[in-house]
């Protein structure tokens, strides 16, 4: 019996000395200087900029030993957190500490489990040296060597927040990696050490899981990759705080097919915002070569000969007491996109500088190649407010800024929804098209072709032939009205200008008609208007052009090519020219 | 001295000018016409073959859009006729290119890429 009692003796003090573990905790504890004195703020409530504690509890359920050495290392994530030091709630030690740059990434011990810090210190685990673009982890270690016990919270580690992409990967943000606890007094190391509760610190701050997207209203007449923007805010460096930049990770880049800009780097809830829209032109053909459309060239089909007609219209249009406006333009945007030179008013000036825009391709616009100068952005809410009656209050000046909203805390989705205009897109061709609830409706509004009810019956016929007449090539370009009473047309010519010169250009027109050509490069506006009542271009309507060869030619296929065609009725409803 | 005899018409040989016989060059323009889907390049002659004489029309019509970008009236032989297609003025894509004759009967199509 003696025998069996001196042999569980044995036992038992052999199995307390082997269970001798150690727990290591990482353990949120409130902001460094918390806003009211004895609180905690919540861990949910951290947010970028906020400067934290992050303690190191320790705790030994061994009755034999005590902790006076550790050795404590981590890695964080040094994109996300800066660390401001560690500070030490007992007075009978000091922890040494030090951090290496992200250049490093951990590799667990094939042996031991994660959260077996003993394991991982002393078996086969490895740092690899990958460079900082390939590791998000900084090493850090904390070490101490005490009088005293280490016990309960023995050292607090202080990080702050930094500004991160939104989306960041916050997993593991800081976490335990190893360690060794020694007893220096009896000269005992611990070998059961664990992470445990809480082995690292995962919170992911709820500004950062924002998300924005940004979206222009394009109509179909428009190819949205053809514009690029991206996220701005005001330059707070700029005393007069005109200048716009973009925030840190806000990209730039190309809309996509539907109209989207994702905006979500760099968007935050409290800042000032814009999205710039802008024009780029940039056409990927990998086929042929890629090649740029010039802003210029794509106006030119936004403002046309049926905006002009529809215009005149308008104003011609007032009634019989010649004091009524908007029996043909529905919508207030329409004056808006009218008033071309910018004085607030729509009146003939406006209708004459248009006609010049489309026949003589004089700009009316500061700068033909900037977008700026023609195009307007409304937030889409705003857009659908602007009537006949209310429109003169509203900013009517080009712009590509895209004003947000951001001011909304209660939600972590944004979506932003702008409506595009332009200078002189009278029948809103290239405009979004506006949804005014409480319209005056009193004039029948004619909408684009592209935005027509009633297209079939809005089809005309038209052709252009080339041909070699003595050593001439004689373009003949003729109109098939068919049922329709046309009162403008508009054709661009594209010519090989490398092969031919332009001489000149006979019209075979109705004699009212004010017809117009004028050559740009290698393209050619040609047309013509009617403004009296009752008078059309019917299909005896020629336009014969010349060019002569600058050298010799057996054919001409090719070498003169109609590009676009515009055309109006008496109605201002805009026509489509099937091209025969 | 035996040996003499047989280098010196090698080296007589090696001193001669070489003669090139030069091949006349002979453009062999396609019939494009009898197949799809020909990459055409700026300039390029093509044949075609008529039955008549007489006026026809060429048209390049835009295979997705159906748009007809130019036409070109034609006075055509008998016969083999070589013709050049001009690219510059065109927008890149995929053409039909259509023949009719004055009558407006299609006699040939084909499709070609620019």
């Amino acid at each position: 019996m003696k025998k069996i009692l001196i042999l569980l003796v044995s036992v038992l003090s052999t199995i307390s000395v082997y269970s001798q573990t150690i727990n290591i905790s990482l353990d949120y504890a409130g902001l460094i200087n918390e806003p009211i004195q004895g609180e905690t703020t919540p861990v949910t409530d951290l947010e970028i900029g906020d400067e934290f504690y992050l303690d190191i509890t320790l705790s030994n359920n061994s009755t034999n030993y005590i902790a006076t050495y550790a050795d404590i290392w981590f890695t964080f994530k040094n994109d996300a957190f800066e660390y401001l030091g560690i500070d030490n709630p007992n007075s009978n030690g000091n922890w040494y500490t030090n951090q290496w740059p992200s250049s490093y990434i951990f590799h667990n011990s094939t042996t031991a489990n994660v959260d077996d810090l003993y394991g991982q210190y002393y078996t086969d685990h490895y740092w690899e040296y990958v460079g900082d673009e390939n590791s998000n982890d900084a090493p850090m270690v904390i070490t101490s060597q005490t009088t005293g016990e280490l016990t309960g919270v023995v050292g607090r580690l202080k990080f702050k927040y930094k500004q991160v992409p939104n989306g960041f990967d916050f997993t593991q943000s800081v976490i335990l990696r190893k360690a060794s606890v020694r007893d220096n007094v009896s000269g005992y190391t611990f070998t059961d050490i664990k992470a445990f509760p809480n082995q690292s610190f995962d919170n992911v701050p709820p500004s950062t899981t924002v998300t924005a997207q940004f979206k222009v209203l394009f109509p179909q007449t428009l190819d949205p990759t053809l514009f690029d923007g991206g996220l701005y805010t005001k330059d707070l460096n700029d005393t007069n705080g005109n200048s716009w930049i973009q925030p840190p990770f806000a990209q730039y880049g190309n809309l996509s097919s539907t109209g989207t800009l994702d905006i979500t780097q760099g968007f935050n809830t409290t800042d000032e915002f814009a999205v710039i829209v802008n024009w780029d032109g940039y056409v990927v053909d990998s086929q042929n070569g890629d090649y740029v459309i010039s802003f210029s060239e794509q106006y030119s089909d936004i403002v046309t000969i049926s905006d002009v007609a529809l215009a005149f219209a308008e104003l011609s249009n007032s009634g019989i007491n010649q004091d009524e406006v908007g029996n043909e333009f529905n919508y207030g945007i329409q004056f808006m996109n009218g008033d071309v030179n910018g004085d607030g008013l729509f009146n003939s000036d406006d209708t004459y500088r248009l006609l010049l825009q489309v026949i003589e391709g004089t700009s009316y616009l500061e700068d033909s190649e900037a977008m700026v100068t023609a195009s307007k952005f409304y937030p889409k809410s705003q857009y659908d407010t602007i009537t006949k009656e209310n429109y003169g209050s509203i900013p009517n000046g080009g712009t590509l800024m895209n004003f947000l909203d951001n001011t909304t805390n209660s939600t972590l989705q944004y979506d932003f929804e702008s409506a595009i205009t332009w200078r002189g897109d009278i029948n809103l061709s290239h405009s979004t098209e506006p949804d005014v609830v409480n319209a005056n409706t009193s004039a029948r509004f004619v909408p684009a072709y592209a935005k027509a009810m009633n297209k079939e019956e809005r089809q005309i016929s038209t052709s252009l032939v080339t041909e070699l007449v003595e050593g001439k090539v004689i373009v003949t370009i003729t109109l098939d009205n068919g049922s329709q009473k046309v009162i403008g047309t508009q054709y661009k010519l594209g010519f090989d200008s490398s092969r031919l010169v332009f001489d000149d250009i006979n019209f075979k027109t109705n004699n009212t008609s004010t017809n117009f050509s004028n050559l740009k490069g290698s393209n050619i506006n040609i047309g013509s208007l009617i403004q009296l009542p009752n008078e059309f271009l019917d299909d005896t309507t020629t336009y014969t052009l010349t060019f002569t060869p600058k050298n010799e030619l057996d054919n001409t296929l090719g070498l003169v090519t109609l590009l676009t065609t515009d055309a109006v009725n008496e109605i201002g409803e805009q026509l489509k020219m099937n091209i025969e | 001295m035996k040996k003499l005899i047989y280098i010196l018409p090698l080296i007589l040989w090696g001193c001669t000018h070489e003669i090139i016989e030069d091949v006349p060059q002979t453009e062999m323009e396609m019939d494009i016409f009898e197949v799809q889907n020909t990459i055409v390049d700026d300039g390029e002659t093509f044949k075609v073959n008529f039955d008549s004489n007489g006026e026809y029309r060429l048209s390049l019509v835009d295979e997705f859009t159906n748009i007809t970008y130019t036409n070109e009236k034609l006075n055509a032989k008998v016969g083999s006729n070589i013709l050049t297609i001009y690219t510059k003025a065109l927008p890149k894509g995929s053409y039909k290119f259509i023949i009719k004759d004055n009558k407006n009967n299609i006699v040939k199509q084909t499709k070609i890429k620019l």
